[in-house]
């Protein structure tokens, strides 16, 4: 009895693994650049042997697939940057959107560092936020002098057409106005509150001991902010603080940061990273910044 | 078993219900349902990559290789059509012929 059912494994293992390298060999011949490029590929993801996991229990990871290099990610060169910026970082952020660890968070730096040519960091002189990978909320514009009204706030009727209703904060940022006056309203400052974040400066580490230190710090601080589902990137500064963490958001964004990112507030929210940007000299521009 | 992005779209446990009515060793059962899972996922990946073009089959793997399901997807979505029917069918076929092979040992060891 035991032999007649040995036979049939025997049988059955023999046809079905025929089965099996037939499929094998169908989907290698069919599709061998896009498989050769993930074999490639696979060898600078930080994961490790993320092409290994593809293809699990088949024979397809019978060593070909195996890898497990720590290096930075930097992906193929047949697919566009931006593609590339979004699968990287898909195989370094959790699944489930909280607070990085210490790899991840260096991994995305990285990352983010050589995709957009800006030297950025989750920890700048020893100063960091509570996080650096978050649900991102829509904030409203800011009082950039007293006085300053929706009616006096947009540079051309087009940004007002797009950017008016989401109306004016009704107190000031946590800095307070951004110039004096009017007059002394300048370039610099019209960017900062057009491309401003709000993040939770309370929650820092040290926050309770040294606040007026990272206050000082944290006001108007150069931040890249990424979409990591579409890779694209702002370069903005932080100009208030909030959201309050029952908001279940952990950062908020000006109407035009969330545009650009296309990232919504409510049921449709979405997570970003935001690294410091080392930029001692104060060369890199605010607003938008493409892939490099 | 692993939880894959079309494992809702197809069912072969009912060759699994099979061999368990053989009287193969939990080892042998064992050794056989890898293959048979294996064997799927291939075809079902070939399947899909069938329907891209070679730019969406990179970021199509890339994102199996990180279990993002939603992404997975939202490119199926995008760029093919009526990918589920096309899984579904080919894994049909494939499970046919493993109850094919199953009943021809059968009668075999009669």
């Amino acid at each position: 009895m035991k032999n007649k059912n040995s036979h049939s494994y025997i049988h059955l293992k023999k046809k079905w693994l025929k089965k099996q390298s037939k499929a094998q060999e169908k989907l290698w011949v069919n599709h061998k650049p896009a498989l050769e490029w993930l074999h490639d590929s696979s060898r600078q993801f930080i994961a490790g042997s993320v092409a290994g996991l593809l293809l699990l229990a088949s024979p397809l990871s019978t060593g070909l697939f195996s890898n497990s290099q720590n290096r930075p990610a930097l992906l193929a060169k047949a697919i566009e940057k931006k593609d590339q910026l979004t699968i990287a970082l898909s195989s370094v952020l959790p699944k489930v959107v909280s607070p990085l660890n210490d790899q991840q968070e260096t991994a995305a730096g990285q990352i983010l560092s050589q995709i957009f040519k800006v030297r950025v960091s989750a920890s700048l002189d020893g100063k960091r936020l509570n996080r650096s990978y978050g649900y991102i909320g829509k904030e409203q514009h800011l009082m950039r002098y007293p006085g300053d009204t929706i009616a006096t706030h947009f540079e051309t009727p087009e940004e007002a057409r797009v950017f008016a209703e989401t109306g004016m904060a009704p107190g000031k940022g946590a800095w307070g106005y951004f110039t004096r006056s009017k007059n002394e309203l300048s370039q610099t400052d019209i960017l900062r509150e057009k491309y401003y974040i709000a993040v939770q400066t309370f929650l820092a580490p040290s926050w309770q001991s040294s606040s007026s230190d990272l206050s000082a710090f944290f006001k108007y601080r150069k931040m890249l902010v990424v979409n990591p589902d579409n890779g694209k990137g702002v370069v903005a500064v932080i100009g208030d603080a909030g959201p309050g963490t029952s908001t279940g958001k952990h950062l908020g964004g000006s109407p035009e940061v969330m545009t650009y990112l296309e990232r919504e507030d409510g049921a449709a929210k979405g997570p970003v990273l935001y690294f410091f940007i080392d930029d001692p000299d104060n060369t890199v521009p605010l607003g938008p910044i493409n892939v490099k | 078993m692993k939880q894959h992005f079309y494992t809702h779209l197809i069912e072969v446990d009912s060759v699994y219900t099979v061999l368990d009515l053989m009287d193969l060793t939990t080892e042998e059962k064992n050794d056989l349902i890898v293959v048979v899972e294996s064997t799927v996922h291939h075809v079902v990946i070939e399947t899909v990559l069938s329907e891209l073009s070679e730019d969406d089959k990179k970021l199509f793997l890339a994102h199996v290789v990180h279990d993002r399901h939603d992404q997975v997807w939202k490119i199926l979505n995008d760029k093919t059509r009526n990918i589920d029917k096309k899984i579904r069918r080919a894994i049909d076929k494939l499970k046919n012929e493993f109850h094919k092979d199953i009943k021809k040992v059968k009668n075999k060891s009669k």
